[in-house]
């Protein structure tokens, strides 16, 4: 057998160039971290307006500033409504109610589920665990609208009682999902470093498990805060939560839809705002996710 | 940027100029073959202008590091590249066949027909629910056999006594789970083999196997390959498996290919100064011959045993007396530790070796107090762990620290090292803020880490550097006893003596002791100064290294000696 038997004849010349390995450019990535940012703009600007409506509006949501069902038009740039108040104006106020009724909701559900997720993820399968998993259970048995309705029966209307009810319902899958990435966390190997390094619990807690499992929690709270407004508006949509002449945005649609025929914006408007902020919220969590390496 | 087609010839060593092998010997041509990953919008080069012959009938070795582009190199000529590699340039023939001219269609039918694939992981590739049967089955229906049933079942059954399987009929009806990895493994070897291919690519077969089994497995695939000539080329990154299976061999460097030629002939005299590198670092190649451990370990020992001169009468660091561990209950219970008894001499390095499953994990486990003893008991640093309370375990934390396996999972990726190898002195409180940061940057340099890399990140570092950084965090507060859990079998070859010759060198300065747990007698033989070969929970040997590894007194002791 000849020695030598491999052979690699000159290449010919290539038309086309080698690319350079590894060079940075991962655009598609930059574009999606760009996309979150400018979603996070678009969120921050409905913060600001949802604090202080009256910076975004020329008219009083309550004061009848023009005649009844004026289409979209300059000056009222939603319209006006059956009465003759700024459609716009009543928006962006019930924006106020909607988004921080949700927000109360979502807080309520992050902070009560991550105490319950991660008492019983630190131990699993012990008492606590067991308990904390029939109470969640139990929640989870009951929908969140009932539980909602329940609460409004026993302390009155209002959109704020319903939000901390749809919190209550919302802190379960919250304290499902920190249970099972605590759960997770335990397994990884710089974790149990950490603590044959010498940390306590806390410390292990607070420096290596949170911070690797923050992620998901967040993207899950971006939706749950558009599912939350959605429950909220169908509350009042259906008369539980707030009540005319609140401009929540539930109480909006129900008000309009009887006029949806010849002046479709009164109910069509809120309910595309409504559609709108949900999308944007669940946008930012699915790039959230898509943004984890 | 780069342009193959000039750099090409510059690389290439002699020995991979223009072939005079005789065209017809050879049976799979590749010629400036030229892959690239795409990431993102960054392109990779995974392969660049590999050119080679494999001839026909002889088993060729690829070998080369972790990202060398080996396995890159197989998925390319059975076209199984994952969705974001491609084939930028080349050309790849068999039987002087052009196969990037047939679409992925056309392609198909060679797999399976006329190329065998052997993946790495035998666990994994196999279906989990289906029998072992019908898999076999169905690589001769995928592959269109025109075999009559009972034919198929006949070639089944010659072809898994042939692997060394005694009684085929009974293993048909049985489901992967039921069988041992080293099993599954012949299992896809016999599958790969059972269209009687023209080639036959094993892909790391025996790197997720332990060394005695992934032997078995070894002898196995050349006696089939004996019988019916197959081609046969075999991906690894072990030059002593290649040196001893393979009778050419192809080595890549970050995806070049280096030097090529007969295996012999490589390995006695290497051109290029990486293969030179690469065979260096392998304690146990030594003029293109595979040494044994103990002819390794008598050209190494003498510098070991001055090494380490543990005192005798000092109090051992480490005592396990009659100590068993089980885990589950019921029908799944398992004696992990099985009556275990055993000292470590201060100073010295004690080596625990096993297969997986043989309890030495668990071992350590119970060294380091995060597993407690069911029976007997453990003494570390003088403490007994079955009565200590949270509190004395946490002060005895101080004193006892570890180094696990893979640095790519021991250390928080959110972390930089600065962070990191504080951690046990935030831990502990020690020193003031500005103390902290000077100790660490006298760890980095004991390491041999630049201080700049404080502020870096583990995912910045190399496998070989990240495992530095593991043991600057177990140094920081200077324990006396270090427990070393496989601390180089995640890393290259060449990579793992620079990492045990700075073990070695910290343990003479410090004065350490080690308590070494590692599957790998090559290891034992350069560093250890005390043995213990465990066997399913129990120990069959122990001694110094030198009795253990020149005068074996078990068999199994033996067994692995002789790998």
């Amino acid at each position: 057998m000849t020695d030598t038997l491999i052979g690699a004849p000159p290449a010919p010349p290539s038309g086309k160039p080698t690319p350079t390995p590894g060079k940075p450019a991962p655009r598609a990535r930059r574009r999606r971290f760009r996309e979150l940012h400018v979603h996070l703009l678009l969120l921050a600007a409905l913060v600001v307006a949802a604090l202080l409506p009256e910076l975004v509006t020329r008219h009083d949501p309550f004061e009848l500033d023009g005649l009844p069902f004026v289409p979209p038009n300059g000056e009222f740039w939603f319209g006006t409504d059956e009465i003759g108040r700024d459609l716009y104006s009543r928006v962006m106020h019930g924006l106020q109610i909607s988004f921080f009724s949700a927000a109360l909701a979502v807080l309520v559900g992050v902070v009560l589920g991550s105490v319950v997720g991660v008492l019983s993820g630190l131990r699993p399968g012990g008492v606590l665990d067991r308990v904390l998993g029939i109470l969640t259970e139990a929640v989870m048995a009951v929908p969140a609208v009932l539980l909602a309705l329940a609460a409004i029966t026993a302390y009155g209307r209002g959109a704020y009682i319903a939000a901390i009810a749809i919190g209550i319902g919302e802190a379960t899958g919250f304290a499902r999902l920190v249970r099972g990435l605590v759960i997770q966390s335990q397994t990884l190997v710089f974790v149990e470093a950490a603590r044959t390094c010498g940390a306590g619990p806390l410390r292990v807690l607070v420096r290596h498990v949170v911070p690797s499992v923050y992620h998901p929690v967040l993207s899950y709270t971006a939706m749950q805060f558009g599912l939350a407004m959605l429950a909220i508006g169908s509350l009042s949509y259906l008369g539980f939560g707030e009540a005319p002449p609140s401009p929540e945005w539930g109480v909006l649609i129900a008000g309009g839809q009887k006029y949806l025929v010849h002046a479709w914006w009164v109910a069509i408007i809120p309910g595309l705002a409504l559609t709108a902020v949900v999308v944007l919220l669940n946008r930012i969590a699915f790039l959230m996710q898509e943004n984890r390496r | 940027m780069t342009d193959t087609a000039t750099t090409t010839p510059d690389r290439t060593d002699a020995r991979t100029a223009p072939a005079a092998a005789d065209p017809a010997d050879v049976l799979v041509r590749v010629r400036d073959l030229t892959v690239t990953y795409r990431r993102d919008d960054a392109v990779d080069t995974a392969l660049d202008g590999v050119g080679f012959d494999v001839r026909r009938g002889k088993v060729t070795a690829v070998i080369g590091e972790s990202g060398s582009g080996k396995s890159t190199l197989a998925h390319a000529v059975v076209r199984l590249l994952p969705g974001n590699g491609a084939i930028a340039a080349g050309a790849i023939e068999l039987d002087d066949e052009d196969l990037l001219a047939r679409t992925d269609r056309e392609f198909r039918p060679l797999r399976g027909r006329h190329i065998g694939f052997v993946p790495q992981d035998p666990v994994s590739s196999l279906n989990p629910t289906k029998t072992i049967g019908a898999q076999v089955r169905e690589a001769f229906s995928l592959a269109g056999s025109a075999l009559t049933a009972e034919q198929v079942e006949e070639r089944i059954l010659g072809d898994l006594r042939d692997i060394g399987f005694a009684a085929p009929e009974t293993l048909l009806a049985r489901y992967p789970h039921e069988l041992s990895g080293g099993m599954r493994q012949r299992i896809l070897v016999a599958i790969a083999f059972s269209q009687r291919p023209r080639l036959v690519i094993a892909d790391e077969p025996t790197s997720a196997l332990d060394v005695l089994v992934g032997q078995e497995v070894l002898r196995s695939l050349h006696d089939v390959r004996t019988k019916h000539g197959t081609t046969v080329v075999l991906i690894t990154h072990d030059l002593a498996l290649a040196s001893r299976n393979a009778d050419d061999v192809l080595v890549l460097e970050a995806g070049r290919l280096v030097e090529a030629g007969p295996v012999a002939e490589v390995f006695a005299a290497p051109r290029h100064p990486y293969t030179r590198a690469l065979l260096a670092s392998s304690a146990r190649l030594r003029e293109g011959r595979v040494l044994s451990i103990a002819e390794a370990y008598e050209r190494h020992g003498p510098d070991v045993r001055r090494a380490g001169s543990p005192s005798a009468e000092a109090p051992a660091v480490v005592t396990l007396d009659g100590v068993s561990k089980s885990f589950g209950g019921g029908k799944s219970h398992v004696r992990a530790v099985d009556g275990i008894s055993l000292a470590v001499a201060p100073g010295s390095t004690f080596a625990l070796v096993g297969e997986s499953g043989s309890g030495k994990t668990t071992t350590s486990r119970l060294v380091l107090g995060l597993e407690s003893a069911d029976a007997g008991s453990v003494h570390v640093l003088g403490e007994d762990l079955g009565t200590l309370d949270r509190k004395g375990l946490r002060a005895l934390r101080r004193r006892v620290q570890v180094v696990y396996q893979s640095p790519f999972e021991s250390l928080n990726p959110r972390l930089d090292l600065r962070s990191i190898i504080a951690e046990p002195l935030d831990s502990f409180r020690v020193g003031s803020r500005a103390e902290r940061r000077a100790r660490v940057a006298e760890l980095l340099d004991r390491v041999r880490l630049p201080a700049s890399y404080a502020t870096r990140r583990p995912q910045e570092l190399s496998g070989g550097q990240r495992q530095r950084v593991a043991i600057a965090r177990a140094l920081a507060i200077r324990p006396e006893l270090l427990v070393l859990d496989e601390p180089v079998s995640a890393l290259d070859a060449t990579i793992q003596a620079q990492v045990l010759d700075l073990l070695q060198e910290i343990q003479q300065e410090l004065g350490l002791t080690y308590f070494l747990v590692t599957h790998d007698l090559a290891v034992v033989a350069d560093v250890a100064t005390q043995v213990a070969v465990m066997r399913r929970g129990r120990l069959v040997e122990s001694g110094p290294t030198a009795d253990v590894v020149l005068r074996p007194q078990d068999d199994y002791t033996r067994a692995l000696l002789a790998v």
